[in-house]
C-alpha cells in the first residue's frame, strides 16, 4: 500500500466528531439509582411510646445470605411499620460485594449489614460505619458486656453496631452414649477431667471432638475459646496495638488443644460436611464443641430419631472460677456510613434486637440475641427439639454473662484466625512445642500487624 | 497421501484394528476418564435427592431417581424465586451484548492496526497489549467505583462497555488480519474507491470469520462464565446471570449445600455452551490452527 493511498484512509473530522458523538452518547447511558437522601420520621420514642403519630417512611437495605435471620426481623418490623421499604438482598457472595464496596469507600454499600466482630472494628475504625452511639449510651446496661463490647472501637470511644447473636458455646453430647462408657459431662468441671472422659471414649471405639485434618478454622476457633479461658485478651489487645497471641495464655491453649487430639477421640473430618453428620447420625460422634446458634443446624442436617435425645452442657474451665464459654462467631448488626437514612437504621437496629418483637424474630431463627430483657424473659420458655426437655435456655443465659470481656477481636483477628488455621497444626501433632509454635505464629502476625492498626 | 500407520488405525473394513491401535484407544479412554466422570457424577446427582447424595458412598448411577430438582428449577422453587431459564436467558444477554459489539469493535481496531499507518500506531497498539498484563483483582475497586457513580448497577451495561475493547481480541485479531488478509487486497479496494469503513466491511469482515468465530466463542464463553463482576453489579435477583443463579444452591441455614438442584442448574446452563461449541467446531478449529499451517 502506497503511503498516498494510506493517507486517505485517515479519519476525516467528521469521523472523529461521529466517534466523539457516540462516546457522549455512551457516557450519557448513565441510569438514576441513588435515591435521593431521605429522613425517616421517628415515630417511636425510646421510652415505647409513640410520640409523634406520623407514619415512618424511607427505605433501608442489606445484604445477606439467603435464609438469613434478618429476613424475619423484616416481617416483624414492616407488620408494625408497613411504609417502610425494605430492600433485602439476598445473595451466598454478600460478604465479597460488601468488602469491595468498603473498600471503595463505601459508595454503593448496603444501609445495614450483619458483621462480624473485628470487621466492626476494622470498619468502624476507618470512619466506614455509622456512629450509633446516641442510641447504644442508654441502654447499653441491657446487653451482655462482652457483647457490647465488639460494637465500641477503643480507637474512637464510639459504638457503631448493635449486638445481634450471643454466640456462646458448650459441649453438645449424647448421655444416653457416653454414660454406659462411665463417662459423666459435668456442668462444672476441669479440662484435666474432660481430658480423661475424652481418653475413656476413645477406648470404647467412639469419636469425640472435631478435628480436621490439618486443623483448619476449626483449631482456630477451638484456640480462641480456649484463650479467653485462661484470661487472655486473645490474638491482641482490644485496641490492636500489640500482639498477645503468643503470651501465656495464649501458649497454654494451644497445649490444651494439643492434649485434646492426643486423646485419641476426636474425629478426622472436614467441618459439617456429609461424613461429619453421618458420624452424628451413625452415633460414632457422641460429643462435639459447638456454639449456640450452630443447633438449627444440627435440627436441620440430623434424623429425626436423633432430636431430643442430645444435650448441652458448659465447656470445662481452664483455670478455677474461669469462664465456662468462649464466643465463635455471633455478628453485631451494622449500618454504613453513608446510609441515606441515618434516623431510619438506628430505629431498625433498636428494634431488631432492643426489643421484644423483633428478638423473638431472631430467636425464632435460631440465633439468640444479646439483650437482656428478652433473655431473661420470653426465651427462658423456649424448649428446643435438639435437647429435649432440657432448660437449655438458661444455661445458655448463664454462660452469655460469663463471657470474657478482656477477650478481645480486634480487626487483626482476622488473619491471626488465617494462620493459626494452619500453623497451629504442627503444635497439635507434637512437630513443634507449643512455646516455639506460638512464638513462630506471633512473629508472623507482628509482621502484618501494621497494616490493621 | 496418508502414510500406512495413519491408515490402519482406521476402523474399517478393509483396515481392521490392529492390536497398537486398541491400546492406543485404550489410553484414551483411560486418560479421558478423569475429565469426563466429574460430569457423569454431576448427571447421576442431578436425578438424586439430597438425602440419597448426603450419604457418603460413591454414586454411580441414580438412586433413587427423581425428577423433583429438576422441576423446582423449573419453576423456580428455591430461595431466589426464579426459574433456570430466567438466568440462562440472562447469561444469554449479558455474553450476547458483550460479544457482538466486541468483535465489531476489535476487528475494527485490529484493521487498523495491521494495515493502517498512522501516528501512535505502535504505542496504542502497545497500550492495548498492556491491558492483557493487568490483573483483574487490581481494578475491581476502581470498576466498582465508577459504575456506582454512574449509575450503572443492576444494569447490564457495567458487563458490555468496558468489555468491548480487550486487549487479547485487538491482538489475536491483528495478527490474524496480517496473516490472512494481503497488501495487494487493501489496495485492490483503494483503488476501486472503497474507503476505510467500506474496505472493512467488504473486504476484511469477510475474510477473517473464522478467527472472528475463535474470538467470539471464547470470549462469549467467558461472560458466559463471568462470577465476579456479576456479582459486584447485580442485586436484583431477576437480573443474576446463571453463575449467580448456581451459587444460590451454595447452603446457608441448612449448611448443607443442595447438591441435586445445583447440579440439575449446572447441566442446564452448560448446555447453551455446548451447543455453541458443537455448531462452531469446525470454525473455531480452522481459526486455532491457520497459524500453524501457513
Amino acid at each position: 500500500m502506497s503511503s498516498q493511498d494510506r493517507e486517505k484512509l485517515r479519519i476525516t473530522r467528521r469521523a472523529f466528531l461521529a466517534g466523539s458523538l457516540v462516546s457522549l452518547l455512551l457516557a450519557s447511558c448513565r441510569r438514576e439509582t441513588a435515591t435521593p437522601p431521605q429522613q425517616a420520621t421517628p415515630t417511636v420514642s425510646t421510652e415505647g411510646t409513640p410520640a409523634v403519630q406520623v407514619p415512618l417512611t424511607g427505605t433501608l437495605t442489606f445484604w445477606g445470605h439467603p435464609d438469613h435471620p434478618l429476613e424475619r426481623i423484616r416481617d416483624a418490623f414492616l407488620q408494625e411499620y408497613p411504609n417502610v421499604t425494605l430492600n433485602w438482598v439476598l445473595t451466598n457472595d454478600y460478604y465479597t460485594k460488601f468488602q469491595t464496596a468498603m473498600a471503595a469507600g463505601g459508595e454503593g454499600a448496603p444501609d445495614l449489614f450483619w458483621l462480624e466482630a473485628s470487621d466492626v472494628q476494622l470498619y468502624g475504625g476507618r470512619g466506614l460505619l455509622l456512629d450509633v452511639t446516641d442510641l447504644i449510651e442508654p441502654i447499653k446496661d441491657q446487653f451482655i458486656p462482652a457483647k457490647l463490647a465488639e460494637a465500641y472501637v477503643p480507637k474512637t470511644g464510639r459504638y457503631y453496631g448493635i449486638p445481634g447473636d450471643l454466640s456462646v458455646s458448650g459441649i453438645y453430647y449424647r448421655p444416653d452414649l457416653v454414660e454406659p462408657l462411665g463417662v459423666t459431662i459435668k456442668d462444672d468441671m476441669m479440662y484435666e477431667e474432660f481430658l480423661t472422659a475424652l481418653r475413656d471414649i476413645a477406648a470404647a471405639g467412639k469419636k469425640a471432638v472435631l478435628y480436621p485434618a490439618g486443623g483448619g478454622g476449626v483449631a482456630a476457633a477451638y484456640w480462641s475459646w480456649f484463650a479467653a479461658q485462661y484470661g487472655g485478651s486473645g490474638v491482641a489487645t482490644c485496641d490492636g496495638s500489640e500482639v498477645t497471641i503468643d503470651d501465656e495464655a495464649g501458649v497454654a491453649a494451644a497445649r490444651l488443644l494439643r492434649d485434646i487430639v492426643a486423646t485419641g477421640a476426636t474425629l478426622n473430618a472436614d467441618f459439617w460436611t456429609p461424613e461429619y453428620w453421618d458420624a452424628l447420625n451413625s452415633e460414632l460422634l457422641v460429643l462435639d464443641f459447638a456454639a449456640a446458634w450452630a443447633r438449627g443446624f444440627w435440627e436441620s442436617n440430623l434424623d429425626a430419631t436423633q432430636l431430643g435425645k442430645w444435650r448441652v452442657a458448659p465447656l470445662p474451665r481452664a483455670v478455677p472460677g474461669g469462664p465456662r464459654t468462649g464466643v465463635w462467631g455471633g455478628a453485631t448488626l451494622v449500618a454504613t456510613a453513608k446510609t441515606q437514612n441515618p434516623e431510619l437504621a438506628k430505629q431498625f437496629m433498636k428494634f431488631a434486637f432492643a426489643s421484644e418483637p423483633g428478638c423473638q424474630a431472631a430467636a425464632d431463627w435460631g440465633i439468640i440475641p444479646s439483650w437482656i430483657p428478652y433473655l431473661e424473659g420470653p426465651f427462658q420458655q423456649l424448649k428446643f427439639k435438639l435437647f429435649g426437655d432440657q432448660p437449655a435456655a438458661k444455661l445458655w443465659l448463664e454462660l452469655g454473662r460469663e463471657l470474657s470481656t478482656t477477650f478481645c477481636r480486634p480487626a487483626i483477628y482476622t488473619p491471626a484466625l488465617d494462620i493459626l488455621g494452619t500453623d497451629l497444626d504442627p503444635i497439635v501433632q507434637g512437630r513443634v512445642t507449643p512455646e516455639d509454635g506460638m512464638k513462630a505464629i506471633g512473629d508472623k502476625l507482628r509482621d502484618i500487624a501494621p497494616d490493621y492498626q | 497421501m496418508t502414510p500406512p500407520r495413519w491408515r490402519a488405525m482406521h476402523f474399517g473394513r478393509r483396515s481392521p484394528v490392529s492390536l497398537s491401535s486398541a491400546g492406543l484407544l485404550l489410553i484414551a479412554v483411560v486418560i479421558a476418564l478423569p475429565f469426563v466422570f466429574p460430569y457423569y457424577s454431576m448427571l447421576v446427582l442431578s436425578f438424586m435427592p439430597r438425602s440419597a447424595i448426603m450419604q457418603p458412598v460413591l454414586h454411580l448411577w441414580p438412586a433413587p431417581w427423581i425428577w423433583e430438582n429438576y422441576r423446582r428449577i423449573f419453576v423456580g422453587e428455591w430461595v431466589l424465586d426464579v426459574s433456570i431459564f430466567r438466568a440462562v436467558f440472562n447469561s444469554f444477554v449479558l455474553a450476547t451484548g458483550q460479544t457482538i459489539p466486541m468483535l465489531l469493535l476489535c476487528s475494527l481496531l485490529a484493521f487498523l492496526f495491521a494495515k493502517w499507518d498512522f501516528p501512535g500506531r505502535s504505542i496504542l497498539f502497545g497500550l492495548s497489549l498492556a491491558t492483557m498484563f493487568v490483573p483483574y483483582q487490581v481494578t475491581l475497586v476502581a470498576f466498582y467505583l465508577l459504575v456506582s457513580r454512574l449509575g450503572w448497577l443492576d444494569t447490564f451495561l457495567p458487563l458490555w462497555i468496558p468489555w468491548w475493547v480487550p486487549g487479547f481480541a485487538i491482538f489475536f485479531l491483528r495478527q490474524y488480519i496480517t496473516a490472512a488478509i494481503p497488501d495487494d487486497l487493501i489496495d485492490a479496494g483503494l483503488i476501486d474507491g472503497a474507503g476505510l469503513l467500506r474496505q472493512y466491511w467488504s473486504v476484511v469482515l469477510p475474510l477473517i470469520v473464522p478467527g472472528l468465530v475463535v474470538v467470539g466463542v471464547l470470549n462469549f464463553v467467558n461472560a458466559w462464565n463471568d462470577y465476579i463482576y456479576s456479582n459486584l453489579v447485580f442485586s436484583n435477583v431477576r437480573l443474576y446471570p446463571s453463575t449467580l443463579y448456581l451459587y444460590s444452591f451454595q447452603g446457608s441455614r441448612i449448611a448443607v449445600p443442595e447438591y441435586g438442584m445445583m447440579t440439575a442448574a449446572s447441566i442446564l446452563s452448560s448446555l447453551p455452551i455446548i451447543t455453541l461449541f458443537l455448531v462452531f467446531q469446525r470454525q473455531i478449529i480452522s481459526g486455532l490452527t491457520r497459524g500453524a499451517i501457513r
